[in-house]
């Protein structure tokens, strides 16, 4: 079984789907890839694994019966995305409106137990100790208040109960692991103090504190210049490698994904649509998506004035799923069977979703 | 041409150096930095610091007794004669024969007084009330949007009360005094403080260091305290400055209407303006005095929590 298995995640705020079923898995000291445009649910998807989205109450409401849904029939994740499905059913007025809270469903099974489903009091404890995340924002993430050497003590303090001098010198040790130079000085500096690279270490240093098994990055390299960036990922690369650490990598770069992860997710309107190892994905990419994606990559071997192979319109012209593909707008080989009901995830090892591939292929 | 080119490129490296070393040490230090180069805040900082001086030195530097009426024999009431300007009482004399130098000297203790006290009042208890609020609302679940909810609407409520009004039934409520001016303005500022500290707040709430945080697993009362409220407090400090001179005002007003210190002796600065009211047709350098006093603190105040708020915030930080 793998470390973390998502399966069936839902998430909608209010009535928009941001993610629609996602499912995949991340084995112990593998790198997975979640890649996607902006708006496919990528973050989304890690946020909710981690327990970060905020509450909504949508959920609570759906969950309760109610005469118009019990007709249905439907088990709760269902009635969730039935009410997503078709707003006008949910009575508007009902209840205060939710503060842009989150209703997540389906289950995140991390080493047996279902994130979703544990208490806010127990997802605390694993938060930064079995599982820790790494965020797109170096400067943003770090509280610019507050010395670095400070905040990661407060991890060390709060899931090792380190204190103190010890602390400190554990703290040292992890700015050295990362390669920051001359670590117990640089305790004491303050966030705005540090160069972007330098920043991103610190906050792969807090996130690795308790040497989490499984470690979310989202977009860790996406604020940094590409010399560094190449560094950062070299980095992470090594702390994986050396503590047998899963990285679910979140990003839009597939150079990236080509350079670090063992497997792929590729993610399209809140749906994988595509699942491959990532030799396999780069050699026989099967759905249309993934096939734009890559194509749409500057090459250096193009002749020069050469446009670039873009992927026509744009992430928000969307048919739901559940009426066909929601790619199907902008598929350049699109069919009637592409919005002839929802396209089924086929095959296993290699899987994709979409209904013409042996035809485009 | 060319050395127009050299001055503008020496400029260029003189201001590169400059902004590098303003990168070292803390914000604080930083922002100190640029608060002395800002000609209002030495300015506010010159008349602030000018009027601390004068308020705790007061009895020592006052040249007489500010409440001896020592040349009460030289003014007449019904004839308007009041000595102005003279080598010995350089303010002049007031209506009972007292030097005005020494009053207004003396006088400066209370008015900073009352507005430090009441400043702290407004800010302590507001600070709680919205901090309360913002940290109930934010990770205290549904009940906690509720306790917010019912603390923010009652703040509204003192909010839309006229600040001027809720300090004199305050002050009606519990009769003429020192302390009772004090708790008037103070309270009077609650609401203020309040408001600006939850948002403040929640601004920082939202921020990607706090998700970080809560993606670590700190317990959310530790995320309130070390990361939330630092950085939070800046805007309120500010206010306070503000607030400074809004309450030195004000308890002036108080005193004017006849709900400050009951003491006929003790000089307060708007005391002796409602003194001086009925002999403005005679003497109006009387009232001159002391308005100037109070408004050129309320600038010095003004002045420097304006500059200080402008060397604080990060918008405009970027524009040097």
């Amino acid at each position: 079984m793998a470390l973390l298995e998502v399966e069936d995640l839902r998430v909608a705020f209010g009535n928009a789907t941001a993610v629609d079923g996602v499912s995949f898995s991340v084995e112990e000291g593998r790198i997975v890839g979640l890649v996607g445009e902006s708006g496919c649910g990528k973050s989304v998807t890690s946020l909710a694994v981690m327990g970060l989205l905020p509450k909504g109450r949508g959920g609570r409401r759906a969950k309760a019966p109610e005469p118009v849904q019990a007709a249905a029939a439907e088990p709760a994740p269902g009635a969730v995305k039935a009410a997503a499905a078709a707003p006008q059913a949910v009575p508007a007025g009902g209840g205060r409106r939710s503060r842009g809270g989150a209703d997540v469903s389906g289950r995140a099974v991390f080493d047996g137990t279902d994130l979703l489903a544990l208490t806010p009091a127990a997802m605390r404890r694993r938060r930064g100790k079995d599982l820790a995340m790494v965020f797109q924002d170096p400067l943003s993430s770090l509280n610019p208040v507050v010395p670095i050497g400070r905040q990661i003590t407060e991890v060390l303090e709060r899931h090792r109960g380190l204190k103190g001098a010890k602390a400190n010198q554990e703290a040292a040790s992890l700015l050295d692991r990362v390669g920051i130079p001359d670590p117990v000085r640089r305790l004491k500096e303050y966030p705005h103090q540090l160069s972007g690279g330098m920043r991103q270490r610190v906050l792969i240093a807090i996130a690795v504190a308790c040497a989490p098994r499984l470690l979310i990055a989202d977009e860790p390299t996406t604020a940094l210049d590409v010399t560094i960036q190449a560094q950062i990922l070299e980095l992470l690369k090594d702390l994986v490698e050396d503590e047998g650490t899963a990285l679910l990598m979140i990003t839009h770069d597939l150079g990236v994904v080509a350079g670090m992860c063992d497997e792929v997710n590729v993610l399209y309107s809140g749906r994988v649509v595509e699942s491959a190892p990532v030799r396999e994905l780069f050699a026989r990419p099967t759905h249309p998506y993934t096939v734009g994606l890559l194509g749409s990559i500057p090459k250096l071997d193009l002749p020069i004035h050469e446009p670039l192979t873009p992927i026509r319109g744009s992430i928000a012209d969307v048919i739901r799923w559940k009426d066909g593909c929601a790619f199907a707008p902008r598929c350049d080989r699109v069919a009637e069977a592409c919005v002839d009901g929802e396209p089924p995830l086929i095959g296993s090892a290699h899987a994709h979703r979409c209904v013409r591939a042996e035809e485009v292929a | 041409m060319t050395t127009a080119r050299i001055e503008k490129l020496d400029r260029l490296i003189e201001a590169s150096v400059s902004a590098r070393e303003a990168q070292t040490g803390s914000l604080l230090r930083q922002s100190f930095r640029r608060l002395k180069r800002s000609p209002m805040a030495v300015t506010g900082a010159v008349i602030v610091g000018l009027f601390v001086v004068v308020a705790v030195l007061g009895p020592v530097i006052a040249p007489y007794d500010p409440t001896a009426q020592t040349w009460g024999k030289e003014v007449f009431l019904n004839r308007n004669i009041f000595p102005g300007p003279r080598a010995e009482n350089w303010f002049g004399l007031d209506h009972l024969g007292r030097d005005m130098f020494s009053r207004m000297i003396v006088g400066a203790r209370q008015t900073l007084l009352v507005g430090v006290v009441a400043t702290l009042i407004g800010f302590v208890a507001g600070a709680v009330i919205g901090g309360v609020a913002a940290a109930a609302g934010t990770f205290g679940g549904r009940w906690g949007e509720r306790v917010e909810a019912v603390i923010m609407r009652a703040v509204d409520v003192a909010l839309a009360i006229p600040m001027l009004l809720l300090a004199l039934s305050v002050a009606a409520l519990l009769g003429p005094s020192l302390s009772t001016v004090m708790i008037a303005v103070g309270v009077a500022q609650i609401p203020i403080f309040a408001r600006l500290l939850r948002g403040s707040m929640l601004a920082q709430a939202h921020s990607d260091y706090v998700l970080a945080a809560v993606s670590l697993g700190v317990p959310k009362g530790r995320i309130v305290v070390s990361h939330i409220l630092p950085n939070s407090l800046g805007p309120v400090i500010v206010q306070a400055t503000l607030v400074l001179a809004t309450a030195i005002i004000e308890a002036a007003a108080l005193s004017y209407l006849g709900l400050g210190n009951p003491d006929p002796g003790s000089p307060e600065w708007g005391t002796m303006l409602a003194d001086a009211q009925r002999f403005l047709s005679g003497a109006p350098q009387l009232a001159i005095y002391p308005a100037v006093g109070i408004i050129v603190t309320a600038l010095g105040f003004t002045l420097l929590g304006e500059a200080m708020r402008e060397s604080l915030d990060p918008r405009l930080r970027r524009q040097e």
